[in-house]
């Protein structure tokens, strides 16, 4: 019992001392947007502002419009994201499930666009947008997240279709449900899991990418996130507490938003847990 | 086996079904990746100069040859693997602990699942700047942290020695993606169901015992496409370097990726720039030719 | 019943998907569109007309280019200007162009380019010569310097709209006499840091990327180096190796880090006022006067050093920015009167007196309001008319990057000067003949 407890204690001062190094670019971030700018280049730097100074945040929503840069971000990635996880939910499912021909080929296909460099498409890329009329448009990023995505996506959704115990199934298709049927109301609640952690993957590699962003909507009222706070420089200069003020503004929803999840997911998880 | 291959219900044959739930993510890679793809196949063969594009012509594999004597092409190479093996290997132990600890029942489980994930949710852009400061001599708060710690006597330049600067970018990566594998980790511990470990307890296995037989092997597939897509990734590492520290100090951080991007961008060198960018992906195509064959292996 | 449950849920995505597109097309006309607009326009070239033209450039940090096209569309109402701005870093700006300019993209009219990127967008046939538009009489009134970094293949490709160049800024509270010599620089430097009345003598730009390249080149250029010669590298020469030992004398009175220095990293230690020199852009006046600034009132402007074997004074690195036209554009001659009007005398006086840009025309650095707002202006220009220009060649970027690299190997103590020197001579003579 004794023994128990010290390894308690063990615990959670490793998990303790894990966090802070997680948290700890973060938390001084946090400082950093709210130090005066006299304090901001101090030798050694300071560990708390010397006084609360929201001028960086006032300036961060001011001198750009960060809200609009905020809502094309967060329509982009939530779009790319649904479509991504809804189009290699099917795809997965059939590669870990039905049997057909080829399945290695269409995983080989998938993996080999993931691995083009980035940098490489871009001008191809812009070609194509351009001829599409899709430059400065939020279908274009869409269409081109998505692509980007599909492969990890559906890598990892095929993972975890197959992990799913096939008896459920076979049950299911003893009584005459149709596969499409089994999917949907057997297969989709099981995975759960697997899909929330795939539509986190593909949300935030949506919500980070900037190379394409840069080249392909040059409208500030088309820009997303990351392109937004590389506005926030001068040629040479660099206002510290404006860039970290925005990236905290970029990073709290979305803490936010895995909280709020957090629930649905483990309510999800037991739920699952019960039926099988 | 005939039951299963067609389905009374709907009629629909299994594999037409199955060819069909696949065709919606093929159209959307072929409808955007292919053309790109191909078109930089095709660059890769000419000598492409933007500054004179009427002037290029077909030169055959000429820029794959110039490639391979190049001292800074084979420079970039090394770094590359360097970054991944290194990157890579550190991100899978610190990210299976992570799903480890994530998946233990025990109070503020939620705040510790959120905290993992603010590395990963800033975009690499601002961590990479983030971590640029913090590693900045005279403002950097690494030195006043080693300072105070007693480790240094004075202020180091990490990103300006070629000794150190690489190990920089690879830190920085490890933070901002060992989340990703921890999260994908933790999915997969999550459907391993719990009774094979509560009859593996009744039989008297002891916790290590139980990790080893059961955990690892059933978390196998899982780690492999985990490892595949990180792998992947940090093969083509850009961003990072770009921000932290453009390739220098003397072109010792320069990846391959930041090679071609030099290339394409800044020389307007498409032939050549485009060869590398093949390469990336022939050396990567290897790669995960690996992957693939241990996930093989693990699905028989 | 489940077919239909299928088709319900493909046709919400798609109507998603298509609301999304649409949304994202509204939002296209919603701000004076540009795709649609000169096409409607281009066939009829009256000037009644009203035109839109798209301007891009890197953000403005300060109020000036605002009030030049207040001013601009104030006097020309018939023209419609769209500010599309860009990241500032030049890197970000030459790529999203490039890219755009490539794909023979007419979107945008006139562009903003760095002062090393128009022999390269020229050979690259995306801008139009402008030898029509501006004549040679009309090019005198300019900064020789700017004008010459503009001209590839005896055209004219570009317009100045203002300039830059290397200058060394002093704490004149500490230093009566700015130094002539780098010799002085690096003693008065070693000096005071040695007295404890500053931390560190000197910081610059030392980090591998375009800003090392101006560095560079001052050291060499005042110590009567060359690069290019016509069409010979003369980089290879006792000054050139000198200057660059000199160069990396500098850092023993720099900051250890220096060398991952770019202009903000010195600027705020500057002004923190922890150092005693700074080789910075003319722009960072403002910010060392400014309240947050230690250093305010105490800075002194001046000329770059000179090296023992250079002419009679330093010479500083040209930078500076300039306007051209893209082939594309469907409104090129309301693009002219555009940069006609942004080079011209009345917004070149906005630019300096509400930005603090060193203008491009001569006489403006007499002229009484200008050096009113801007006293340290007076004191450049000497500087300025001697500035040279990095060379210009299509492949610049890859001279530019053999400089880099082999500068900074030599900084890190890779390889010594005459190595290093022999090594960009050689590479820059191959990049040339190619």
């Amino acid at each position: 019992m004794r023994k128990d407890k010290l390894s308690n204690i063990f615990f959670y001062i490793g998990v303790a001392i894990f966090m802070v190094i997680i948290v700890f670019p973060f938390y001084w971030q946090i400082i950093t947007s709210f130090k005066p700018p006299e304090q901001l280049w101090n030798i050694p730097p300071e560990w708390w502002p010397s006084r609360f100074y929201l001028g960086s945040y006032i300036s961060a929503f001011t001198k750009r419009p960060f809200l609009t840069y905020l809502k094309n971000s967060a329509i982009v990635a939530i779009s790319t994201t649904a479509l991504a996880v809804f189009v290699t939910s099917f795809a997965g499912y059939a590669l870990a499930r039905l049997h057909f021909k080829g399945k290695n080929v269409i995983l080989a296909l998938a993996l080999s666009v993931s691995m083009f460099p980035g940098i490489a498409i871009v001008s191809p890329l812009f070609l194509m947008m351009k001829q599409w009329n899709l430059l400065n448009s939020y279908l274009g990023l869409i269409l081109t997240y998505t692509t980007i995505t599909i492969p990890l996506s559906m890598w990892n959704l095929t993972t975890f279709f197959r992990t799913i115990p096939a008896d459920m199934e076979e049950a299911a298709k003893i009584d005459g449900a149709s596969p499409f049927y089994t999917f949907v109301k057997i297969i989709l609640p099981l995975a759960a899991p697997g899909i929330f952690t795939t539509a986190i993957l593909v949300f935030i590699a949506a919500w980070n990418e900037f190379l394409f962003a840069l080249t392909f909507n040059t409208k500030d009222a088309l820009r997303t996130v990351p392109v937004g706070i590389a506005m926030f420089p001068g040629e040479y200069t660099l206002p510290w507490g404006d860039i970290s003020a925005a990236s905290v503004v970029v990073v709290l929803p979305l803490i936010v938003m895995v909280l709020l999840f957090q629930r649905r997911i483990i309510s999800g998880l037991t739920a699952g847990a019960v039926k099988g | 086996m005939q039951k299963r291959r067609s389905i009374k219900s709907t009629g629909i044959p299994e594999n037409v079904l199955g060819y069909l739930m696949v065709t919606p993510a093929l159209l959307c890679i072929l409808l955007i990746a292919i053309f790109p793809i191909i078109r930089t196949f095709s660059l890769s063969l000419t000598d492409m100069k933007m500054q004179f594009p009427d002037a290029a012509k077909y030169i055959g594999l000429n820029n794959y040859m110039k490639l391979f004597k190049d001292e800074r092409f084979w420079n970039a190479t090394y770094n590359t693997l360097f970054f991944t093996i290194v990157s890579v290997a550190m991100e899978l132990v610190i990210g299976f602990a992570m799903a480890l600890v994530m998946n233990m029942p025990f109070k503020g489980r939620g705040l510790v699942r959120a905290a993992v994930l603010v590395p990963w949710a800033i975009p690499t852009t601002i961590s990479a700047t983030m971590w640029k400061f913090m590693y900045h001599d005279q403002f950097g708060v690494l030195n006043d942290i080693l300072l105070r710690l007693g480790l240094i006597d004075q202020y180091k330049s990490w990103l300006g020695s070629t000794l150190s600067a690489l190990w920089c970018a690879i830190i920085a990566d490890v933070w901002k993606t060992a989340p990703f594998m921890g999260l994908l980790l933790l999915a997969g511990l999550q459907t391993i169901p719990a009774e094979l470990y509560e009859s593996a307890t009744v039989d008297g296995a002891g916790k290590i015992r139980r990790f080893f037989n059961i955990t690892v092997p059933l978390i196998m597939p899982t780690m492999l496409v985990a490892l595949i897509f990180r792998t992947l990734d940090a093969f083509r590492v850009f961003d990072l370097i770009f921000v932290m520290t453009g390739g220098g100090p003397g072109n010792s951080t320069e990846t391959l990726s930041m090679y071609a991007y030099t290339m394409l961008f800044r020389n307007l060198d498409f032939g050549l720039g485009s060869a590398i960018a093949v390469l990336i992906f022939i050396f990567v195509f290897l790669i995960s030719l690996i992957y693939i064959y241990l996930l093989n292996i693990q699905n028989d | 019943m489940r077919t239909k449950r299928l088709l319900v849920f493909l046709l919400t995505v798609a109507v998603l998907v298509f609301m999304l597109s649409a949304c994202g097309s509204s939002e296209k006309s919603g701000d004076n569109s540009t795709e649609s607009q000169p096409e409607e326009k281009a066939s009829e070239s009256k000037s009644e007309e009203e035109v839109t033209i798209t301007y891009a450039r890197g953000k403005d940090t300060t109020p000036a280019t605002q009030k030049m096209l207040e001013a601009f569309e104030n006097k020309y109402p018939n023209i419609k200007v769209n500010y599309q701005e860009m990241p500032p870093q030049s890197d970000q700006q030459h790529n999203a162009f490039v890219t755009a300019l490539s794909a023979g993209d007419d979107s945008v009219d006139v562009y903003r380019l760095d002062i090393i990127w128009p022999s390269e967008f020229a050979s690259a046939g995306w801008i139009l010569p402008l030898d029509d538009y501006f004549s040679e009489e009309e090019r005198e009134e300019f900064l020789q310097g700017p004008i010459q970094g503009c001209t590839y293949n005896g055209s004219i490709y570009a317009v100045p709209l203002y300039t830059d160049a290397g200058v060394l800024y002093y704490r004149k509270d500490l230093i009566p006499n700015p130094p002539e010599t780098w010799d002085e620089l690096y003693s008065i430097g070693k000096k005071l840091m040695d007295e404890g009345k500053v931390e560190y003598g000197f910081v610059f730009q030392a980090n591998q990327y375009e800003g090392l390249v101006c560095n560079v080149l001052e050291y060499i250029h005042s110590n009567g180096g060359k690069v290019i010669d016509g069409s010979n590298v003369v980089l290879n020469s006792e000054n050139a190796i000198e200057a660059l030992n000199i160069f990396k004398k500098m850092l023993d009175i720099a900051p250890e880090g220096v060398t991952t220095y770019i202009e903000n990293d010195g600027g705020v230690m500057f002004q923190e006022g922890k150092v005693a020199f700074m080789r910075n852009w003319p722009s960072w006046w403002s910010n060392l006067n400014s309240d947050e600034s230690a250093v305010k009132g105490k800075v002194g402007v001046a000329p770059i050093p000179k090296g023992p074997n250079g002419d009679a004074t330093g010479k500083a690195t040209l930078g500076g920015w300039n306007l051209a036209i893209n082939k594309n554009s469907k409104n090129k001659d309301a693009a002219w009167t555009f940069i006609e009007f942004m080079t011209g005398e009345e917004a070149q006086k906005i630019q300096a007196i509400e930005g603090g840009f060193l203008p491009v025309r001569q006489n403006l650095y007499k002229d009484a309001d200008v050096i009113k707002a801007n006293p340290h202006f007076e004191s450049m220009y000497d500087a300025l008319v001697n500035a040279l220009p990095r060379p210009v060649s299509p492949f610049y970027p890859k001279i530019s990057e053999s400089i880099q690299i082999n500068t900074h190997k030599f900084l890190m103590g890779e390889i010594d000067a005459k190595t290093a020197v022999e090594n960009m001579a050689k590479e820059i003579q191959e990049i040339l003949e190619q």
